[in-house]
């Protein structure tokens, strides 16, 4: 087990920035992912982590050794790659110990290794069997198998799940929680796929354009997004964005107002533009609306598309005299999305009253995107509003 | 008269023996300026960057082998 720190690490392919100045921390047994959509860097960082690729500048540290300019063999760490990647020609046992031969261990350490590492993955009793004979979860535990036996200080995982079905990937989302349980081993984990990274890890790390956007438990970035790329990015369906101006005692949008009190947040004043953002499931019908202590005063809107889910409805509704739009991101100042009730009797195109949560209304500065605010009400009682969001410098 | 038209003959005979021929150098040096030369220039640029696209496949995997 070890640390792991990248200090000022960018990396440039002639001219384009993969990597800007990252800077990450991360604790010793730590399960933390990397996400962002495509061409984001988290794939390059975690190259950069393994010696794939040298940084252009910066540093990478693996507890306290200076690894930057190692080979991937003598930095402790081993990987799991999207790819799978297991030998064709090679049983399950000679893949699994691989590794341990390239390093002239001896027989019987690597039988006690593999049987362990096949014991963790429940891989028992299919050691001899070839690559082609497995499915897609059992290949990719061999190749977790083949991580274990290193007994590395560092796992790294490149979107290992990317390429099985969406059964097994929830399946084997579940194997690795266990497998991080178990080994108690620090885990880097890059994917693209927010649930996975909600659902795993004990910090997300959400990368854009290269630059690290914001690194918190899963549930502090949900909550308390730091800028409107993190509020967008992570939660889906994605989270309401509007457009608005603040009053003397309120935030006016194109289609409705807000109460608020511009005193009780630092940094905005009455003719600051921001956006607002709240989430799908913190818009509430007016009849359900009961429980919510800091409603907003109710806002007209009619039903556009309804998605039944299952478990919820996706209700597209439309405000003032917005066009219908096949656009699937509520993210006009014209459109609104809220998640209700399965049992709900809402109609595609019935008029509806919809609230707002006051407490978990987001503000972003209009022309930085950083969060000012989360939540606009007074819940604490020391006349501050909900959570005042953290200030970069 | 006789001497114009042996000349004539000479010249017709000449021009028809020789046409084909000169025209062949001409078109053969045009071809190699500007399509045999850098055929091969490219044949043997993309020779060295398929050997070097191989190289560096190969290295990454070598990599990628280490972390197994």
């Amino acid at each position: 087990m070890a640390s792991l720190k990248l200090e000022h690490v960018t990396k440039r392919y002639e001219d384009v920035t993969a990597v800007d100045d990252m800077n990450l921390d991360i604790e010793d047994g730590e399960f933390v992912c990397l996400v962002g959509p495509s061409g984001c860097g988290k794939s390059t960082t975690m190259e950069t982590i393994a010696g794939l690729t040298i940084p252009t500048e910066g540093k990478v540290f693996i507890g306290d050794r200076d690894v930057t300019n190692l080979p991937p063999k003598d930095r402790g760490i081993a990987m799991v790659f999207q790819n799978i990647a297991l030998f064709p020609h090679m049983d399950v046992y000679d893949n699994i110990s691989f590794g341990l031969r390239l390093r002239d261990f001896p027989k019987e350490e690597i039988d006690r290794r593999v049987e362990r590492a096949a014991d963790i993955v429940q891989l028992e009793g299919m050691l001899e069997r070839m690559p082609d004979e497995m499915s897609g979860g059992q290949r990719q535990r061999v190749a977790i198998a083949r991580a274990i036996v290193r007994e590395p200080d560092v796992f790294l995982m490149d979107e290992p799940l990317a390429n099985l079905d969406a059964k097994l990937r929830v399946h084997m989302r579940t194997e690795l929680q266990r497998l991080h349980k178990e080994l108690d081993t620090t885990i880097i984990y890059v994917t693209h796929d927010q649930a996975e990274a909600m659902t795993m890890s004990d910090r997300i790390a959400v990368l854009d354009t290269g630059e690290l956007q914001q690194i918190d438990p899963p549930l502090v970035c949900y909550n308390e997004p730091t800028n409107l790329f993190v509020a967008g990015f992570i939660g889906s369906p994605s989270m309401n964005f509007v457009n608005g101006s603040v009053g003397a005692d309120a935030i006016e949008t194109p289609n409705f107002s807000i109460e608020f009190d511009p005193a009780r947040v630092d940094g905005v004043a009455p003719g600051d533009d921001v956006t607002v953002g709240v989430r799908p499931e913190d818009v509430y019908p007016v009849p359900e609306a009961d429980d919510v202590s800091h409603p907003t005063a109710a806002i007209q809107a009619r039903s556009d598309v309804l998605e039944p889910m299952g478990d919820e409805i996706f209700a597209y509704l439309l405000l003032g005299d917005g066009e219908t739009s096949m656009s699937q991101e509520a993210a006009t100042d014209d459109q609104l999305l809220m998640s209700i009730e399965p049992d709900s009797d809402l109609q595609e195109d019935e008029t509806v009253s919809v609230v707002l949560d006051r407490r978990k209304i987001h503000l972003f500065d209009d022309t930085t995107g950083d969060a000012i605010a989360h939540g606009i009400v007074d819940v604490t009682g020391d006349g501050s509003a909900g959570t005042r969001a953290e200030s970069d410098d | 008269m006789v001497a114009d038209t042996a000349a004539l003959v000479y010249w017709s005979g000449m021009v028809a023996l020789f046409f084909f021929w000169v025209y062949g150098i001409v078109s053969f040096a045009f071809d190699l300026r500007n399509k045999i030369v850098p055929g091969i220039l490219q044949y043997r640029r993309g020779r060295r960057e398929r050997k070097a696209e191989r190289e560096r496949e190969q290295e990454r995997e070598e990599k990628e082998q280490q972390l197994y």
